[in-house]
């Protein structure tokens, strides 16, 4: 990733802090395909963490903050329930934990 | 868990008024997420919300500018709320939405009545404009709540015991008016305009509601028959949109069975005297009785929406009362004044500038002639919607309306030379033509009998001394015969109006003319075609009378079909080019096809000369997609009726050829494939192949895309089925495919041998290949490749010693090693399709000519050093395969 790298050890579900959530809100509209690729399945293995909730929604509610975060922040809380509401149609289906989410995030 | 955390910190985030800020939008598709699954059972802080909003102090809530539209925004949202729930109507959804029926009402009720209360005490007294608008905002979120609260909650079965809803819509009906009165009063601009939104809304909201649960208006329901009465009249006050919903909503009033369940057939008729009077049918009994033959009837002229009778079965009381009230709405002067209102002021509504008419009205239809979507959407839907309306008048009150119309035609008739021609008369007529032109089908369809019928030939002969008065009345002709040509036909005067449709075509200039006498030439031969294939009885049925076989002749030996052709052909072709509407392109090649055919039975040569004079080939090199598929579309149609033509086959091939020119794509190669597999083997077409072969052999030789060739060699197979060539050629074929073949071998040898190394790795990772797509299409060019030379086999029976396999059996060889790779790579990877047809082709061989087959396969397995037993355990191996799969 970019300037800002972090490395983050996704199967123990490490809280990140509020700049690196940062970095990845900003990849999620990254050109590159890989990189958001990246970030998305980053957040998305987050999906279950309620700390990311308040972040995004402390991000959200922050008048001095950037539109594009604000924004950002948002959507994904609006795509990550859609997630969560499909998922749990989709893995009562599928016996294998492995299932793979894209996120649109429409910007 | 984390959906409860958002579903708190949402709500707070409302009470802090944070709802109201630029992203709304996208907060209320979350919220909105939420409330689909969670809404109203699991969250009850959110009715809470609203509770409070709609307790609060109205004087308070306008005072601050903050406030109000913060309250604006939170009635949106549960308007946003309610109409999501509405709409899932499944049982367990709406049972669930049924227990807050009372909390819902009683918490908004009150505050709809005391915005509502405020709003008119007020009105005078607001001094800034946009108070007020904000104000009729706020009213407006406030009507379709209400609305929908009583479309979501009214529950037939419960209807006797709750009068509230009945009520609410009473309240609702009589705010309608007072709006048709504020509109009507209201001299600021800006108020006007978002009065008039209140009113469509509320008109649309209510018709929903009406069409759905038409039963709860039966109290009320002349009151809005007035409001939508006095909207028709004074049609020039309200937005066309609103007339819209107006057309709509008053016919689905009077379409509305359950409105005119009990009166007397008679009825129906308007004029003749009804049976008895309403309160005699009171008992079920007598009831269901009564109304089979009217059902049977009703259904016979396919108008009424049937109600059964058991839905109604406990409320023959309110039927009473509404069809009471439903008889006096429409009363013989109110009808005649609505059809006056209807045809001579509504369609002006929708034409404003009376003066530029002429050019807008061409300009119209020139639109569709250049891009535009006017044709589907705008223009249409009004006269769409319009017409509905006036046909429902005529099957509901048959009588009054005939009379109507035979009394205006009269005035016609008698002013026809001192009529002065200005815009407005002409579009008056026009917009009568218009109403006169519904009666046909309604006739047709049994509502109007034989001796109600107007003179249809004064009618058309009316018309025709005003043809040169207008352009509009010379279209307006043209859609009349359209419109009378099956009760013209059963009268034996149609072809006599073909006549004047060609000489049209031949001396307008006009595009706008030129296109509807096309359309009216197609429905013309759509409804003769029709009746010269139906029995007698059949159009005894629908009110018309034609005598097949006679038509038949007629349509022989009146008709001219060859010089129909030329003129259509030729206004057609020019037409096309400038056409975009794909709907008319399909209207004129369908025509083309129906006279191609009508013209094959009368003057065969001909057509093709026809046809290759015209501009046929100009249309071809700058069509778009939709005119090739549609011209495709034509001659396959016309291949399948004259599979024996030489004729058409010429065309088609003609066709094709000039296509290739250009391209070879889909479209022109399926064409091309199923054309040689539907003609017939008469020497006439075995001809024109050779030929076609001949003059595009460079066709075959060059295309390059794989899934193009698929298609041209089974083309090629087809024509080597059909006999056409001599030795020389087959050799010429031959050699060509193999050409073809072993250039293909190259490019799969290369694959397979990954594909055979990956199997030894791992069997699944075949199909995450990124060449999927190219071996696919791969595969089916060999597959094609192999039966063109196993469908040559055939030939060489005929010349002995001519055998080109046996001079050179290389390609027998690689057929077998197709056989034997196959073995090595995962069964699912080679299609039944190549299986079938390589094992088809070595039987072929091997029954043949064994020699050369034993000679050829030792030498193949010498080199490759593979025993016998298991090359032939495979081959029995892929035979069983396929056998079993055929058998599946």
């Amino acid at each position: 990733m970019s300037d800002h790298q972090i490395i983050i050890d996704s199967t123990n579900n490490s809280q990140i802090s509020l700049e690196d959530l940062k970095v990845l809100l900003k990849e999620l509209s990254n050109p590159n395909n890989s990189v958001r690729n990246k970030s998305e399945e980053i957040l998305t293995n987050f999906s279950k963490e309620l700390w990311l909730y308040k972040y995004l929604l402390h991000i959200f509610n922050l008048e001095s903050e950037e539109k594009y975060f604000r924004v950002q922040s948002i959507l994904l809380i609006k795509n990550l329930l859609r997630l969560e509401f499909s998922s749990q149609i989709i893995k009562s289906k599928t016996d294998s934990g492995k299932i793979k989410f894209i996120l649109y995030l429409p910007i | 868990m984390i959906t409860d955390f958002i579903k708190t910190e949402i709500v707070s985030l409302i009470r802090m008024g944070k709802f109201s800020n630029s992203y709304k939008s996208v907060l209320t598709d979350v919220i909105m997420l939420i409330a689909d699954k969670k809404f109203p059972s699991q969250w009850p802080e959110l009715i809470s919300v609203f509770a409070e909003i709609f307790g609060t102090q109205i004087e308070g809530l306008f005072i601050n500018e903050e406030n109000f539209s913060f309250a604006i925004n939170l009635t949106k949202l549960y308007y946003v709320f309610l109409k999501q729930n509405n709409k899932k109507r499944t049982v367990i959804t709406r049972t669930k939405f049924f227990q807050y029926k009372q909390v819902f009402l009683d918490m908004f009720f009150p505050f709809y009545e005391r915005v509502q209360e405020f709003f008119n005490y007020n009105i005078d007294k607001f001094e800034n404009i946009k108070t007020v608008i904000n104000f009729l905002t706020l009213l407006k979120h406030n009507d379709q709540i209400l609305l929908i609260l009583i479309d979501s909650f009214f529950n037939v079965n419960e209807f006797h015991k709750d009068e509230k809803l009945m009520i609410l819509v009473k309240i609702i009906i009589e705010k309608t008016f007072n709006l048709l009165n504020q509109i009507y009063n209201n001299p600021v601009e800006d108020i006007k305009s978002y009065l008039h939104i209140n009113l469509y809304k509320i008109l649309k909201n209510l018709s929903k509601i009406q069409s759905s649960h038409s039963i709860l208006f039966y109290r009320d329901l002349d009151k809005l028959v007035q409001i939508l009465l006095f909207i028709i009249v004074n049609c020039s006050l309200f937005k066309q949109e609103t007339l819209k919903v107006v057309f709509f909503f008053l016919a689905k009033i009077l379409n509305t069975a359950v409105y005119k369940e009990l009166l007397p057939n008679e009825f129906n008729l308007g004029t003749k005297e009804r049976r008895g009077s309403v309160s005699s049918f009171g008992k079920s009994s007598s009831l269901t009785a009564d109304k089979t033959p009217e059902k049977s009837k009703k259904f016979k002229s396919g108008v009424n929406v049937l109600v059964s009778p058991s839905k109604f079965k406990n409320y023959e009381a309110e039927l009473e009362v509404a069809n009471e009230i439903f008889a006096n709405c429409f009363k013989e002067e109110v009808i005649r004044n609505l059809l006056d209102n209807l045809i001579k002021k509504s369609p002006f509504v929708f034409k404003k500038e009376i003066e530029n008419l002429e050019i807008e009205l061409l300009s119209e239809i020139e639109e569709d002639l250049i891009p535009s979507d006017m044709f589907s959407t705008n223009t249409m839907s009004w006269q769409l919607l319009y017409k509905n309306l006036l046909e429902t008048f005529i099957i509901n009150f048959p009588g009054i309306c005939l009379k109507y119309i035979k009394e205006t035609l009269e005035v016609l008739y008698q002013n026809v030379n001192n009529l002065e021609f200005e815009m407005g008369n002409i579009l008056l007529i026009d917009s009568i033509i218009f109403f006169v032109n519904l009666l046909p089908n309604l006739h047709k369809q049994g509502v109007i009998t034989e001796s109600d019928m107007i003179d249809f030939n004064k009618f058309l002969s009316y018309i025709e001394t005003m043809i040169n008065k207008s352009e509009i009345i010379m279209k307006k002709y043209i859609v009349t015969i359209s419109k009378w040509s099956e009760i013209l036909l059963s009268n034996d005067l149609l072809f006599s109006y073909l006549g004047n449709l060609l000489i049209f075509l031949n001396g307008s200039k006009n595009n706008i003319i030129l296109l509807e006498c096309l359309l009216a030439l197609k429905n013309i031969l759509s409804i003769i075609d029709k009746f010269s294939k139906n029995n007698f009885q059949q159009l005894t049925l629908i009110n018309l009378s034609v005598d097949s076989n006679k038509l038949q002749d007629s349509v022989r030996y009146q008709v001219d079909w060859g010089s129909m052709l030329t003129t259509v052909s030729n206004v057609c072709f020019d037409l096309m080019s400038n056409l975009k509407s794909a709907e008319l392109l399909l209207a004129l090649v369908n025509l083309l096809t129906a006279l191609i055919q009508k013209c094959h039975y009368q003057c065969d040569g001909k057509i093709v000369d026809i046809i290759r004079n015209s501009k046929f080939r100009e249309i071809l090199l700058n069509e778009n997609e939709f005119a090739l598929s549609a011209f495709i579309e034509m001659w396959k149609s016309l291949v399948l009726s004259f599979p024996s033509s030489s004729v058409i086959a010429d065309l088609v091939l003609q066709y094709v050829s000039v296509t290739f020119k250009k391209e070879v794509n889909f479209h022109n190669l399926g064409l091309l494939q199923f054309t040689v597999r539907v003609l017939d083997q008469t020497d006439e077409i075995r001809n024109l192949l050779f030929n076609f072969l001949k003059d595009n052999i460079l066709v075959f030789k060059t295309t390059s895309k794989q899934y193009l060739c698929n298609i041209l060699f089974s083309v090629l197979e087809e024509l080597v089925l059909f006999d056409i060539f001599d030795l020389n050629d087959i050799n010429n074929i031959i050699g060509l495919c193999e050409e073809k073949f072993f250039s293909l071998q190259n490019l799969t040898n290369d694959l397979l041998n990954r594909l055979i190394n990956d199997k030894r790795n791992n069997d699944s990772s075949i199909n995450k290949n990124n060449d999927d797509i190219i071996y696919t299409d791969l595969f089916d060019y060999k597959t094609s490749i192999i039966s063109v030379i196993s469908s040559s086999y055939k030939f060489f029976l005929s010349y002995k010693n001519a055998n080109i396999i046996s001079q050179n059996p290389r390609i027998l060889k690689a057929v077998i090693e197709e056989i034997y790779i196959s073995s090595l790579a995962s069964s699912s990877f080679f299609s039944t399709n190549f299986l079938s047809c390589v094992v088809s082709f070595i039987n072929r061989v091997a029954i043949y000519d064994f020699e050369l087959f034993k000679e050829v396969l030792n030498g193949y397995l010498n080199e490759k050093n593979i025993s016998f037993s298991k090359f032939f355990s495979i081959w029995v191996n892929r035979m069983e395969q396929i056998i079993a799969i055929e058998f599946r």
